[in-house]
């Protein structure tokens, strides 16, 4: 199974390339970008995205980070996974294994369809990060991941369910974080109450439910870890950035350190922003693709 | 049933992502009849692609060619966000359309618009030599309100993430910014939204050999609303009672049957 670029047509020679890959009877959907002019043949980016957008990432952060890298001579592969996007499957069958098995079809691809290919730098959104850990654990040509607003856990009891049976409790919550004058909107009926509430938990839920019988990810991270292996393997590294008010962020960071230093992988934490997040918008988005570039053409050079 | 072709298409110095649905063996009607999908834009863009991926895919199978694409600065089409205009996007579909009849003997050509994109659709189908049929859902009808749509999620979105309120210098900043004006996220040129808004002023006219269906998910309010924007009575409107109501609002829809139905059967019904 080879990456063939030739599925699109085109008017003219452009840059991105339309993948396809067969993976039983689903079809997984990618973009290869190709560089004008190859810098660092025996490297290429791997996109892993979250599984709630597609493969362009949030406010087109993987597009933006692709299109950069490019300009620097980096070849890079971005693909919807199974449910997603513009790949075949069912959208309820997208979970943490499902999204492993289509990130290791395409690192497979590439490996094949690139022979001068000597290392793979994951960048991974979200909970990409899960499949790009994996992924470094068990290849040799992965030894560079940046994950982008990780997650340590799903958590078993998701906050909306401590607050639904509480009005009180859950006025409270809004009081304190919303903006005084949406408050004051909601308070005046200007804006629908229920509808900030429903839409504030509807999000947090979606993904929940899903993993709600699963064990949490500490849990499913420990269990894929090979603990035999326990020589120092300064080689690999992880680099992870979040926004400065990320709440995830303190957690996050210490998990994960622990996590390199089990493993002998180098680890290193990046806080850029104001946002909440990385990706919230596209100025963060543009700011965070330059950093990461930057980052990239160090791993390269 | 049917084959699945990415397109790439040059615009001047961007490129154009597509995909092109091609049946296999089209049945009698269908021969020579493409139906191309403008999308909405911004987070509307993401909450409905799945959707709008599906319903391609169902038009395909009934026999009829599909084209679905990105506009410049959206998706996987060249070009960056803040570049969008007004111009660029009816442009794009015009470009669409002028290219499937390049490459092929089209009798027939459908637009379907979803919100900002039926708007597009409405404005390309005057310009282009041939647009047999529009099939709009929800479009904008008011600028205001979806203005204000986007600001409030802003605000949610802000909140979910347990972040700070936006201070006072990061207001200032977004006020500095002369051309552009970021709402949930997406920075928007204000000449788009000045032009958005310049569309809305005025009722869009319809040319009297088109087609036209209107699709509404939100309720029979926007119906009477609609009126202001489009002549209705000439046109063929539905209020559609979905499971999950605007999927286009709504990130965790990735498929609407009844919608699809509600579009196939209009289309075959010529």
């Amino acid at each position: 199974m080879n990456i063939s670029t030739n599925n699109g047509i085109s008017e003219a020679k452009t840059p991105i390339q339309p993948v396809e890959l067969n993976i039983g009877q689903d079809v997984l959907r990618g973009i290869l970008r190709e560089p004008r002019q190859n810098r660092y043949p025996n490297h290429c980016i791997l996109f892993l995205a979250g599984p709630g957008t597609t493969r362009c990432g949030p406010h087109r952060l993987n597009w933006e980070i692709a299109e950069r890298i490019a300009q620097l001579g980096l070849r890079s592969f971005r693909f919807d996974y199974r449910g997603r996007g513009e790949s075949s499957g069912q959208e309820d069958n997208l979970d943490v294994e499902s999204m492993y098995e289509d990130a290791v079809w395409c690192y497979n691809a590439l490996t094949r369809s690139f022979p001068l290919l000597q290392q793979i730098i994951i960048i991974a959104v979200c909970m990409g990060a899960i499949s790009g850990i994996k992924l470094m654990e068990s290849n040799p040509h992965v030894c560079d991941g940046i994950f982008l607003g990780a997650p340590r856990y799903i958590p078993k009891v998701p906050m909306a369910e401590k607050f639904q049976y509480s009005k009180y409790m859950m006025n409270k919550y809004l009081a304190k974080v919303l903006h005084r004058e949406t408050w004051k909107r909601i308070i005046e009926n200007k804006v629908d109450y229920m509808a900030v509430v429903r839409t504030l938990f509807g999000q947090y839920q979606k993904y929940v439910p899903q993993y709600r019988d699963k064990d949490n990810l500490l849990n499913v991270i420990r269990s894929r870890m090979t603990l035999e292996d326990k020589s120092s393997n300064t080689e690999k590294q992880l680099l992870f950035v979040y926004g400065q008010y990320d709440p995830a962020k303190i957690g996050c960071m210490r998990f994960y350190r622990k996590f390199c230093k089990m493993k002998g992988w180098r680890y290193k934490a990046l806080e850029i922003n104001k946002s909440d997040r990385t990706f919230n918008n596209h100025k963060a988005v543009r700011k965070v693709a330059e950093i990461i570039c930057n980052h990239i053409l160090s791993i390269c050079s | 049933m049917y084959k699945e072709q990415p397109l790439i298409l040059t615009t001047g110095k961007e490129y154009l992502y597509s995909v092109f649905y091609v049946p296999h063996e089209p049945p009698n009607g269908g021969k020579g009849h493409v139906v191309i999908i403008c999308p909405p834009i911004a987070h509307e863009r993401n909450n409905s692609y799945r959707v709008l991926v599906h319903l391609a895919k169902k038009i395909a199978i009934e026999g009829t060619a599909v084209v679905r694409f990105d506009y410049t600065g959206t998706g996987d089409s060249g070009g960056t966000f803040a570049d969008i205009e007004v111009d660029t996007c009816i442009a794009n579909i015009c470009k669409v359309a002028s290219v499937m009849q390049m490459h092929g003997k089209i009798t027939r050509i459908s637009l379907i618009g979803v919100r900002l994109g039926a708007i597009f659709a409405t404005i390309a189908s005057q310009l282009m030599e041939r647009a047999n049929d529009l099939i709009l859902i929800d479009p904008v009808i008011d600028l205001k309100v979806y203005l204000k749509e986007l600001e409030y999620i802003q605000i949610i979105n802000r909140v979910f993430g347990l972040g700070k309120n936006e201070t006072s210098s990061t207001k200032a900043q977004n006020s500095m910014d002369q051309h552009q004006m970021e709402v949930a996220g997406y920075s928007f040129k204000k000449s788009f939204l000045e032009d958005i808004s310049c569309l809305n002023r005025c009722k869009m006219s319809i040319r009297p050999e088109q087609r036209v269906f209107m699709l509404f998910t939100q309720g029979k309010g926007v119906v009477t609303k609609a009126d202001m924007f489009y002549d209705i009575n000439s046109v063929e409107t539905k209020v559609l009672k979905t499971k999950y109501g605007s999927f286009w609002a709504r990130d965790n829809v990735y498929e609407v049957p009844e919608l699809s139905e509600e579009i196939i059967s209009f289309l075959l019904k010529s």
